[in-house]
């Protein structure tokens, strides 16, 4: 299941009605949203919103049907058993240059970042970036893990040579498990101007 | 050898402000109170710079400060005992034995402190150490950051380590903090030591430091302060690596038992005494 979809269902599934809905669903061989909500004493336009999603979703079936010509949907149960299954490797970033991890990168000149050393002196805590100008702007701060932490710590300085991100992890001693957190700490930097890749 | 000064001439009259503020006094005590308690008075200001002169030694055990304190101390006893008179008007009077017994002590304090000066004994060395970690980095526009630099990795044990940062601090050549994890080594230049030796808890992390931890690594850290007292701007990066590798090029030095050939280094600049 796509992650937003699941979200979505995961969503519908949290409210209190959503037990006492599926169980009308269920027992009913079809069922309008004014009937369900009559019966469960709830808004029509609550009843509907999780039918439509519902539907959205292919766990229900809409039909139309007329009363003295006017049409109005009953639902139909499709699937008695939902399975939510996500995989969450497909939310592993692909879509930056980045990711090719032989790109060259060094600390930007003047990026007004303020790096906090962690208590034993050997790899930063956090990040502060100023975001936005004069008196807009505000002060954002990045908690860092270790691991990010030990690696900006080995990133080089502005104007030095450009090092690529499998060097600088090999300085800072950092298994390619860890790249993907690389990778995003790395984004997230050069988007606020504080890293800058080699042109 | 000839070196190319690349700091700013230090102009700082901090290290002259003791002199200045106890003329001053004296002069507003004698104009105010007569000889005897300018005088007087002038004695207690000894007393209390030669109390605080103490502290550095115990800090340091730069024997420079030891015997500045006894100078100090041996002037405030002279300008307790000594006669009004004598000073003001010597003519015609004899000096009584003990005055000149703690004169020809303060003589010879003195001498032995003018000597210890002038062989650079008693100089804070942060100056050469900045000079000599820029000697062969080049210019580079707009590359400070305040981020400490690791520069590398080396073995050597916890011993040799606060036996080098003792080494260091006798010879003023840097002030050391041992931490449960690493030494950190402040270079001092001169004039900047008042809040290093009598602050309490100085915040050492923002100033320039070079620190060896007890897994081997050594980082670097400058402050823009010290980084914008070079006359140019010069490439930080290699800057930072400079003086971390001078820090290690001190410690073989050490380790080897060539601790002689550091002051050399030092002294072969020929950095003014009192800068």
């Amino acid at each position: 299941m796509e992650f937003k979809k699941a979200a979505i269902l995961g969503s519908y599934m949290s409210k209190d009605y959503a037990e006492p809905l599926f169980k009308l669903l269920v027992n009913y061989s079809s069922i309008s949203a004014s009937e369900a909500a009559s019966r469960l004493n709830l808004h029509i336009r609550t009843v509907q919103d999780f039918l439509e999603a519902m539907t959205e979703l292919n766990i229900l079936k809409k039909e139309e049907v007329y009363e003295k010509k006017r049409p109005y949907n009953r639902y139909v149960l499709l699937k008695h058993l939902i399975k939510m299954e996500i995989n969450l490797d497909k939310l592993q970033e692909n879509d930056s240059d980045i990711n090719n991890y032989s790109i060259k990168i060094r600390e930007r000149n003047n990026s007004g970042a303020q790096f906090t050393t962690a208590r034993n002196g050997q790899y930063f805590s956090n990040v502060a970036i100023w975001v936005g100008k004069g008196r807009e702007g505000k002060e954002r701060k990045i908690s860092l893990t270790e691991t990010q932490g030990r690696f900006l710590f080995n990133l080089p300085f502005p104007n030095s040579a450009f090092m690529d991100i499998i060097q600088i992890m090999k300085k800072a001693h950092i298994d390619t498990e860890h790249s993907s957190e690389i990778s995003d700490i790395v984004n997230l930097l050069k988007e606020y101007g504080v890293v800058e890749t080699e042109k | 050898m000839n070196y190319r000064r690349k700091l700013k001439s230090n102009h700082s009259i901090n290290m002259y402000l003791p002199m200045i503020i106890s003329w001053a006094v004296f002069l507003i005590s004698l104009a105010a109170f007569g000889k005897y308690i300018a005088l007087r008075t002038l004695g207690v200001i000894t007393l209390f710079y030669g109390i605080m002169a103490i502290v550095p030694y115990f800090r340091t055990k730069n024997i420079g400060f030891l015997l500045t304190s006894l100078y100090m101390l041996t002037m405030t006893l002279f300008l307790f005992i000594v006669p009004p008179d004598l000073i003001f008007d010597s003519s015609g009077k004899t000096i009584p034995s003990e005055v000149a017994v703690v004169i020809i002590v303060m003589l010879l304090l003195g001498i032995w402190l003018l000597y210890l000066t002038f062989r650079r004994k008693i100089k804070w060395r942060g100056t050469e150490i900045f000079e000599l970690a820029a000697s062969n980095v080049g210019e580079s526009k707009e590359s400070y950051t305040s981020r400490p630099r690791p520069v590398d990795k080396i073995e050597y044990t916890k011993s040799d380590l606060v036996g080098f940062a003792n080494f260091l601090q006798r010879n003023l050549i840097s002030l050391s903090f041992v931490e449960d994890t690493r030494v950190v080594f402040t270079p001092v230049k001169n004039s900047e030591e008042i809040p290093f030796l009598y602050k309490p808890n100085i915040e050492y992390e923002d100033r320039s430091w070079v620190a060896f931890y007890f897994d081997g690594n050594v980082t670097v850290n400058i402050s823009k302060k010290d980084y914008l007292y070079y006359k140019e701007d010069l490439a930080f990066d290699e800057l930072c690596d400079s003086l971390g590798k001078l820090y290690l090029e001190f410690f073989e030095l050490y380790r080897v038992g060539s601790e002689v050939r550091i002051i050399d280094k030092m002294d072969e600049l020929k950095v003014a005494v009192m800068t």
